[in-house]
């Protein structure tokens, strides 16, 4: 599969080649590295005609250690009295600097500040406010935090895991300092090297979205079928079933993420079912799970069901399995599947969840918090699907209302995650960051909409973005997004009608547009190929304002007053 | 020593583009015009290849054993044979 490619400009106060070369290889993305100098971070971020800033990049990552910021902490290193206000005053001279170059890249990441050594205070000192270095690492860090805060697609990463997860003696390498000015060992750097692909991908919205669980031995201890569900190991005085239920704990806690929960096992149904109601330690409900599938069939076959019926992508979706079969299995058939391999032992469960990061996001909107249950309305409209004959018979017993609206300020966010986020229904895959997006909106010749749904099961939210370029009576689609969750119910076609409305209102003829085709979005290409405007070969179109083509008499459509 | 010099071949490789990428063979060359190799790459392996010593042998190499002798380093093969020359007399 090809890799997105991500610009990195890296700055930092050590050698860093052996960083640089490790991440080269990380096989997530096809890295392209922009290396400065070592030890000139403040010469390169006052320098604005330094070639790492020719080009705007993806990622500027600033890597500095403590002493190099500040030199009022200098100074505590030599065991000198310091005064903490102009370490401030260091920390916030260091994040005007950074605050420079924050045009010249999406995002900013910069990881906390550890020292470059081990180091072993004096036991009463350590946390003394004017002799202490733990104390004044912690002000740095702390300070740190809050002007970040401030900023927009600023990160801290915490380096001080990367410490502890390699154990300090594998960490730092005082024979490369010596010989190479670098202070931490190639594992150090894996570490972060990790938690700067997790980041990237939870900020692009790669993160994985739905998590498929088995349930004997995976959810509780025990066969259901063959122990009964009283008998089963969920909480309790027992420390295996205590270790179930703080897996369970955990992985409900991804429901407010806007994670989605499903259940794919070989069980009988009421069985199983009955469990999950009825055993008292149960943290999971039959309510946290937007499917399941619970029968004697091959799980991958299940599995592809349920993804189907979610109208999700392979790519988000990670599989929990106590049987190395079962994962085995499922591997083969579905690749794009992450199938990570349970520890052997139930107990190491809560901790394997917690380190696993597949799910982590950057960003959680209010659609995030309640995608559980716009999934779960989804389930009963294609139940209520199954009984009609025709679609427009379906969505006429929906009573489907779409909203049309001008971009609010309160709806930034979610059209912002949904204009990075979706995959299917896509004609461009415009990727923007939170200020590219602002200085598009603010161009004279940009018009954007939000699109809003609900119907008779629930309310969608927004679920789609439509923008217009216009200049000089000449108007190119250059978004047209659309959940796809909700396409295939005219949704997509109405939005096409409003376009060309909007246009015949502002005496615009034409309304040209491109398909930009990506490995993702050939639902996109189905849709706008079914219009006859692109085919194959042919992906740029135009519409034609004038002609009226669509009746959706029975859907309710609120638009904005035309401008 | 055959083994600890493929783990120190390893852990360098994971930090080389895939065009310079040591190949474990006794006629690779480390040192001079044939090799692909730059100084700060030297360092890395001669430092992976002391902790893997420390760690796999309990044996004790430092930098300056290497830098002294670097005449005897040109290729992995002769870096084999340097290794096991000098750790003839501790073996036994």
């Amino acid at each position: 599969m090809k890799k997105n490619k991500v610009s990195l400009n890296i700055i930092s106060s050590f050698n860093h080649a052996n960083f640089v070369g490790l991440l080269k290889n990380n096989n997530d993305f096809e890295w392209k590295i922009n290396e400065t100098n070592y030890n000139q971070i403040f010469q390169v971020l006052n320098n604005k005609n330094s070639s790492i800033w020719k080009k705007k990049s993806n990622i500027t990552f600033i890597w500095s250690t403590p002493e190099s910021i500040s030199p009022e902490f200098n100074k505590l290193l030599n065991k000198e009295e310091i005064d903490n206000n102009k370490i401030k005053k260091d920390i916030d001279y260091f994040f005007s600097c950074v605050k420079l170059i924050k045009n010249n890249t999406d995002i900013i990441m910069m990881p906390n500040w550890i020292l470059r050594e081990p180091h072993e205070s004096s036991i009463a000192l350590s946390y003394s406010k004017s002799l202490g270095v733990e104390y004044n690492l912690s002000l740095m860090n702390h300070y740190l935090s809050e002007l970040i805060d401030k900023e927009k697609n600023f990160f801290l990463l915490n380096s001080s895991k990367w410490l502890s997860n390699c154990g300090s003696e594998y960490a730092y390498s005082s024979k490369l300092w010596y010989l190479m000015k670098n202070p931490f060992s190639n594992d150090f750097f894996k570490e972060a090297i990790l938690d700067i692909v997790i980041l990237y991908k939870s900020l692009k919205g790669l993160s994985k979205k739905l998590l498929i669980l088995d349930l004997d031995d995976t959810l509780w201890g025990g066969i259901v079928g063959e122990v009964g569900w009283k008998n089963l190991r969920i909480g309790g005085h027992d420390h295996l079933g205590e270790a179930f239920k703080d897996f369970q704990t955990k992985i409900k806690s991804l429901k407010n993420f806007g994670i989605l929960l499903a259940l794919c096992s070989k069980n009988n149904e009421s069985t199983a079912i009955e469990a999950i109601k009825k055993h008292p330690e149960m943290v999971l409900k039959m309510d946290d799970f937007v499917a399941y599938k619970i029968n004697w069939e091959d799980k991958a076959k299940n599995i592809v069901e349920m993804i189907n019926e979610l109208n999700l992508g392979f790519q988000s979706v990670v599989f929990f399995d106590d049987s190395p079969f079962e994962r085995a299995r499922v591997k083969e058939m579905l690749p794009e599947i992450m199938v990570p391999n349970l520890p052997s032992n139930p107990e190491d469960y809560p901790n394997f969840l917690s380190k696993l990061h597949c799910f982590d996001t950057a960003h959680i909107s209010h659609e995030d918090k309640i995608r559980g249950e716009l999934y779960k309305s989804e389930f009963k409209r294609k139940k209520l699907k199954q009984q009609f004959k025709s679609l427009s018979e379906w969505i006429e017993t929906l009573e489907l209302k779409v909203t049309i609206e001008n971009l609010k300020s309160e709806n930034f966010p979610r059209t912002l995650q949904l204009l990075n986020k979706t995959n299917q229904m896509n004609l461009a895959t415009r990727r923007l960051s939170e200020k590219e997006f602002n200085n598009w909106i603010k161009t004279s010749s940009s018009n954007l909409w939000t699109i809003r749904a609900k119907d008779k099961f629930g309310d969608y939210g927004i679920i789609g973005i439509l923008s217009l370029s216009i200049k000089k009576n000449s108007a190119y689609l250059v978004d047209f997004i659309l959940s796809c969750r909700v396409v295939g119910r005219n949704i997509e076609e109405i939005m096409i009608e409003f376009t060309k409305e909007y246009c015949r209102k502002n005496k615009i003829k034409n309304i040209n547009g491109k398909f930009m085709k990506t490995e993702k979005n050939s639902l996109c290409f189905k849709f706008f190929n079914k219009l006859n405007l692109i085919d194959s070969k042919k992906h740029s179109f135009v519409i034609q304002s004038a002609q009226n083509k669509f009746d959706f008499s029975n859907i309710t459509v609120l638009k904005p007053s035309f401008r | 020593m055959d083994e600890v010099v493929k783990k120190s071949i390893d852990k360098l490789n994971e930090i080389l583009p895939k065009k310079k990428r040591l190949i474990n063979e006794d006629s690779t060359h480390l040192i001079g015009s044939k090799s692909n190799l730059e100084s700060i790459d030297l360092v890395n392996l001669f430092i992976n290849i002391e902790q893997n010593i420390k760690k796999e042998k309990n044996l004790s190499l430092t930098f300056d054993d290497i830098t002294n002798n670097i005449d005897r380093l040109k290729t992995i093969g002769s870096l084999k044979s340097y290794l096991k020359d000098k750790f003839k007399n501790e073996k036994k």
